[in-house]
């Protein structure tokens, strides 16, 4: 893969970074304070959709490197898992910005301008993540989005609002620390710590060392990934408004763990030296763990953002279990996933907070009536919910069907028994939602679509799921990028491709 | 004028110190105007030397013309022009926060021009002790210099009256006995070898080896060094003196007092005791020592409830911190403890600027006096929040790189020493983060009205910090961001004179 030294990386990443000021200076001024975030916004999807082409062509644009530490330059590059990772956000932000107008406008919500300014700091901190070509760069950025996301979680100020956000603190700094030893670490087996496809720790230190290694970088990366048994912050950070929800599960904090998973298992260690090591199938069978555990913890969640909350802690880790498996399909598969899910999951938290700003209700058990009410809302929703239970014709399969081959490819077949257990069990969870919000007669008539800002979004956001589901490739050819990104990891690991891609 | 440079840096503060009180009794209001002016000649002629030493090489300087091994000779290298910098730096910092007065307890006696112009002038008087520390190659002078500054330290810190002149006391009592072990230590070095110059000494130390004087001088110095550095556990002087001394004083001295003493360890036993038996088994003690004060001052950190007590035993931790560098000796690890001194430096300065100002404006050195004062101050809270990030080492502040170092070294160097370091280094970020975001949230997320003991009396929105205060805060925080991602130009000159340094003198022993 040939890389091209420019500065749209660079571009991709600041846009976010510099609008944080301006958005702070324009806090009198609501209409300029939430241009800049759609300026940004704009300019960071441009700079994303302005490398696709080069990565269509099997380049890679990557930004000349800044010396910060002996042999550890600050780098971004533009490979296609990072550049799928960093399409998805920019277009989900843009979605999410819109979002957030119309929904902390209708609910009047104090702190506007942190808010934005806080938001804006997350998602280019996340773009960071994704196009990271170091783990330095990885872990500085992984920190920077750690904290800018602490004053979105904590948004409401109460104190038990504060204790939540001490939890998702608690959480996702001990990891980062951890991550910091385990980076450094690897920095000096490694000098550069460059992210390679199929990995770059081979034969650098002994199995023992190597092993530690692992497990210090998978708590790192794995707590924001909501892996049991580091998933304790997620329902917790519930209390954040729910655009900040949406936006922390399908792009930024949860997504960025999975990615980070996803980055370990392929670029750092490689399914190779993962096989040797013993370590593929404890981590298959934690993320199976993770699946079956939440999934039936969701169940029994009758508040409507945690029960969501409950899924994505069970579908970030099919994620994990791609990565864990590390057969090309797998991997390919565990890559759209961020995609399938990304829009998905959003599509379930607008509706979510739809339902917040026009009735101020937040169980479940409240929903009755709803649906005829609010058609648009529950017809994305539906859109969303049978996507997450992988029915065809919607992304979730797509992912899920990939992971299945995959797994079989590495004759793993109680994976394919654990995703149609899942599949069930996301029906089982998502479906009465559906039922009791269409199908119960409701007690409020006075009950209407909220405004525009806040029904188009998810709208969208469900038809774009449509449109994913049918043709994969359509758009930013998101399955191309997700297959190219496993096709790499595979061409490293020559001996180990057992499966070839369709 | 690269001639003059070195005796201007050390001359000016001390002839400074002198003059600065006679101004104020003569003319009074120009007093800060020329204390300023003073602190920024010493600053300019200090970053002057630090090129010419980058460009040309580091610089002899044979003070009254007398040159070495007789005279006394000042030593202007990469490392000692750095330290240099830096305490230069944090003084002009500090002279503008002295504006401020030591008046926040009210047991500070009335400020009258007079007055203020002996404390300008005692600022100076310490700035001239340190960087005559910093810059001499003789171990005698040495001690002279820390005497000087010593002294100057104990009048600052007693100028805020009551508890601050026991705190004060206290402080003189432990560097009392730790200017008289370290003077006892050169005595026994002067008994071997007959020398005192740092370079002659390196060269005659092989021929002594076996002399158990030796180890006994080598005790002698690195545990007077070590009080003054407050390395754990010879660190008992330093939470009273930091909590009790005026804020402007404060920001001063806990930012480069301690590691002034460190540097100077790291000259004596890294570079010039290095070839010793008893000096390799001292670093090695070192190093554990370290990882106990790492651990000790964190985890005693997060049970303080005042916010500037807090802040002295998380600098406890961090003196341990740099003198695990110390004690390791590679070039990382020196690039570390050299990285770290100079972001805890800055980030503490500003912190203890900032603390110290909304402890005597608040009334209450509590967690709970900081809550709301995110909405009524942001430029300085945000300022203060880089400081507190930079402290825990969170990219890309200059802690973070200065933690990167260290952790390297500590695996670099490995064995049971390694790994401990590693573990405590870890921990402590740890418990920083603890005891940091503690006062973060409750600046930024809480309301005065949370607070247990919220009373109507809370001061009205505006400004937290006067000038004096917000200006040495919010550039300080500035410098902490910018740290941290320019400094590899200056690492690159630092380090081959530290390498080429110690290569000269173990080149020279036989």
């Amino acid at each position: 893969m040939t890389d091209i030294v420019s500065l749209r990386p660079l571009l991709a990443v600041g846009a976010g970074l510099a609008v944080v000021l301006p958005i702070l200076l324009s806090g009198r001024r609501p209409a300029l304070r939430e241009a800049w975030t759609f300026v940004a916004g704009a300019v960071q999807l441009g700079a994303a959709l302005s490398m696709l082409p080069a990565a269509f062509a099997g380049a890679a644009h990557v930004s000349p490197a800044l010396p910060l530490l002996p042999g550890m330059p600050l780098q971004f590059r533009a490979d296609p898992l990072g550049l799928l990772f960093l399409t998805l956000s920019s277009v989900l932000w843009l979605a999410t910005s819109s979002y957030s107008v119309g929904y902390l406008r209708s609910l009047g919500l104090k702190h506007q301008t942190g808010y934005f300014a806080a938001f804006a700091a997350a998602v280019a901190a996340a773009a960071g993540v994704a196009l990271a070509a170091n783990l330095v760069t990885f872990l500085i950025c992984y920190e920077v989005l750690t904290l800018a996301t602490w004053p979105l979680v904590v948004h409401k100020r109460t104190s038990g609002v504060l204790g939540s956000g001490r939890s998702y603190l608690a959480y996702t700094l001990i990891a980062g620390q951890l991550l910091l030893g385990a980076v450094v670490w690897a920095g000096t087996l490694v000098p550069g710590a460059q992210f390679t496809p199929g990995g770059f720790l081979a034969g650098a230190a002994s199995d023992g060392v190597l092993r530690v290694l692992f497990v210090l970088l998978l708590v790192g990366v794995g707590s924001k990934a909501a892996v049991f048994p580091l998933h304790g912050w997620l329902p917790a950070a519930m209390v954040a408004p729910t655009p900040v929800s949406a936006l922390l599960h399908a792009v930024a904090v949860v997504k960025a763990g999975a990615f980070g998973v996803l980055r370990l298992t392929g670029w750092v260690f490689g399914p190779d030296l993962m096989h040797d090591l013993g370590l593929s199938l404890p981590l298959a069978a934690l993320a199976a763990g993770t699946i079956l555990m939440a999934s039936l913890r969701a169940l029994g969640e009758d508040h409507f953002k945690r029960r969501l909350a409950y899924s994505t802690v069970s579908q970030l880790s099919y994620i994990v279990l791609g990565g864990a498996i590390g057969t090309p399909l797998a991997l390919a598969g565990a890559a759209f996933h961020i995609v399938a899910h990304g829009f998905l999951k959003i599509t379930l938290f607008f509706c979510a907070g739809s339902v917040y700003a026009a009735t101020g209700r937040e169980h479940i058990s409240q929903l009755s009536g709803l649906g005829r009410a609010m058609p648009f809302t529950f017809a994305a929703f539906g859109v969303g919910a049978l996507g997450m239970a992988g029915i065809p014709m919607l992304p979730g399969f797509i992912s899920k069907w990939n992971l299945a081959l995959g797994a079989l490819d590495d004759h793993q077949v109680w994976v394919v028994a654990l995703l149609v257990v899942s599949g069930l069990l996301n029906l089982a969870y998502y479906l009465p939602i559906l039922r009791i919000a269409v199908f119960e007669p409701g007690d409020d008539r006075r009950v209407r679509e909220p405004s525009a800002w806040l029904v188009a979004p998810p709208v969208f956001a469900a038809l774009a799921a449509i449109v994913l589901g049918l043709n994969p490739d359509a758009g930013a050819r998101f399955w191309f990028l997700a297959e190219s990104a496993a096709q790499s990891v595979a061409a490293h690991a020559p001996e180990f491709l057992t499966g070839g891609l369709p | 004028m690269r001639e003059l440079l070195p005796g201007l840096l050390v001359a000016l503060p001390l002839v400074g110190a002198a003059l600065v009180p006679l101004v104020a009794a003569l003319f009074r209001r120009t007093t800060r105007v020329a204390a300023l002016t003073l602190h920024a000649a010493i600053f300019a002629a200090a970053l002057g030397l630090f090129w010419s030493a980058a460009a040309a090489g580091p610089i002899r300087y044979a003070v009254g013309g007398w040159p070495g091994p007789w005279g006394i000779e000042l030593w202007f290298d990469g490392l000692s022009t750095l330290i240099a910098l830096l305490v230069a730096g944090m003084a002009c910092f500090a002279s503008f926060a002295q504006t401020f007065g030591p008046d926040r307890d009210r047991t500070a006696p009335a400020s009258t021009p007079l007055r203020e112009g002996l404390l300008r002038g005692a600022l100076l008087l310490l700035v001239g002790g340190l960087l005559g520390i910093v810059a001499t190659r003789d171990v005698f002078n040495l001690f002279v210099f820390l005497e000087i500054s010593s002294l100057a330290a104990y009048t600052l810190v007693a100028s805020g009256g009551g508890r601050s002149t026991v705190a004060a006391f206290r402080y003189l009592l432990a560097g009392t006995a730790a200017g008289s072990l370290y003077l006892f230590g050169v005595g026994f070095l002067y008994a071997l070898t007959g020398t005192l110059n740092m370079d002659d000494l390196a060269a005659r130390l092989p021929s002594v080896e076996a002399d158990a004087a030796l180890t006994v001088a080598v005790v002698l110095i690195a545990v007077g060094l070590s009080i003054k550095a407050a390395l754990f556990p010879l660190h008992g002087w330093l939470p009273d003196t930091y909590v009790y001394t005026p804020t402007p004083a404060a920001g001063f001295i806990a930012a480069v007092m301690a590691k002034v003493s460190a540097y100077a360890l790291l000259r004596l036993l890294g570079e010039v005791l290095a070839g010793t038996t008893a000096g390799a088994v001292v670093l090695e003690i070192m190093i554990w020592l370290g990882v106990a004060g790492v651990v000790a001052g964190g985890v005693l950190a997060v049970a303080q409830r005042a916010v500037t007590r807090m802040l002295a035993w998380s600098s406890i931790s961090a003196m341990g911190m740099i003198l695990i560098g110390v004690g390791m000796g590679s070039a990382l690890a020196i690039t570390g403890a050299l990285f770290h001194m100079a972001a805890h430096a800055l980030a503490k300065g500003c912190l203890f600027f900032g603390a110290g100002g909304i402890r005597a404006l608040e009334d209450g050195d509590g967690v709970d006096r900081w809550a709301g004062l995110g909405s009524r101050a942001p430029w300085t809270l945000a300022a203060l929040t880089v400081a507190a990030l930079s402290m825990i080492g969170i990219p890309p502040t200059a802690g973070f790189f200065s933690k990167y170092y260290l952790l390297s070294a500590s695996i670099a160097a490995g064995g049971p020493a390694g790994i401990a370091a590693f573990a405590a280094i870890i921990l402590s970020s740890l418990l920083a983060t603890v005891y940091f975001l503690r006062v973060l949230e409750a600046a930024w997320f809480r309301t005065p009205g949370d607070a247990p003991e919220a009373d109507s009396e809370r001061r009205p929105p505006g400004p937290v910090l006067p000038r004096p205060l917000a200006v040495p805060v919010v550039g300080l925080a500035v410098l902490v961001l910018l740290t941290g991602i320019f400094a590899r130009p200056f690492e690159r000159h630092v380090l081959p004179d530290w390498e080429s340094g110690t290569a000269r003198i173990s080149a020279e022993a036989p």
